[in-house]
């Protein structure tokens, strides 16, 4: 089974540095499942490869929260530890409908309806010790939360109550790790020189193939505007 | 205090099977067959669920309604 034989993405690639790099490429799936993916390239330069894989885990945009209002914590966890716990949880990522907010125009801190998503937490324990978890986070985005409901995020004895306020905002892997779609990005040895085995496992957070498509294009962008700037410079 | 939600090392979310882990593990199943079900494979995530102790159980008895909040 091939899956995009020639990725469009990189044969609409009209620099010269890339010209005849790919003209044997060929992408194999060895394995295909709901949080992993290994694909066998073949006729692909190493270091191209390896851009893939890192941009994988360090370009691949993914869903985080980023900033809490703490309105109210009785709790044993300090508001610092419990704002960390929240920025752990994976969240489902629509990489459609969100952008960066560092791309978008509305200048405000806490962003507007394109580059973040609301979520709230409103927990107390009344008779007994209660266990909040992540299914308690309430989000404005019903597709924007997180991916398993039975996370504990913090424990209440009878009396105290956790009011608080979540932005989740999209950001990378290279700022910080709880924006890093794949857990592990790894490229072995094939079986000749220019075929190399891809293998990318998701958090949960997009599908691994949703993570390998945007990682090469987000490298195409890149190299784009790089031949922009050269191209530019040398005329 | 609580179980970690990701893995130190590797970022796999370990935190949601927790509580399963625990409650087998104390009814006496071996816990490499609970980390084997639970898809656990690396042995950054496993140490996660096999070293955590959930030190939050033993400070939130001295909390009740008439203590002041802090």
């Amino acid at each position: 089974m091939f899956l995009n034989p020639r990725p469009t993405s990189i044969s609409n690639f009209s620099g010269s540095l890339t010209g005849e790099l790919f003209d044997m490429l060929k992408v194999k799936v060895l394995e295909d499942a709901e949080d992993r993916v290994s694909l066998q390239l073949d006729g692909v330069d190493r270091s191209y490869a390896n851009a893939v894989r890192r941009f994988c885990l360090s370009e691949v945009p993914s869903m985080a929260i980023d900033d809490v209002v703490i309105l109210e914590n009785s709790s044993v966890l300090y508001d610092e530890i419990l704002a960390h716990r929240l920025g752990m949880l994976p969240l489902k990522t629509d990489l459609e409908r969100y952008i960066l907010p560092e791309k978008c125009d509305c200048g405000t801190p806490l962003g507007c309806q394109k580059c973040r998503v609301l979520l709230v937490l409103d927990a107390s324990a009344h008779e007994k010790t209660r266990t909040v978890y992540s299914g308690d986070l309430v989000s404005e985005d019903r597709e924007i939360s997180p991916i398993s409901a039975s996370i504990p995020v913090v424990k209440l004895a009878p009396g105290q109550t956790v009011k608080l306020e979540a932005y989740a905002r999209l950001g990378r892997g290279k700022e910080h790790a709880k924006w890093q779609p794949a857990t592990v990005s790894v490229l072995l040895d094939g079986k000749s020189e220019d075929s190399f085995v891809l293998k990318v496992e998701s958090s949960g957070v997009l599908r691994p193939k949703e993570i390998v498509t945007k990682a090469v294009e987000i490298l195409e962008e890149k190299l784009k505007e790089m031949q922009k700037e050269v191209s530019a410079k040398v005329e | 205090m609580l179980v970690p939600i990701r893995c130190f090392t590797c970022g796999k979310l370990i935190g949601d099977k927790f509580t399963e882990f625990e409650s087998r593990v104390k009814g006496g199943e071996d816990p490499a067959k609970v980390l084997d079900e639970a898809g656990i494979k690396r042995y950054c995530c496993r140490r996660m669920l096999i070293s955590s102790v959930d030190l939050i159980d033993q400070v939130l008895p001295y909390y009740n309604k008439k203590s002041p909040a802090l």
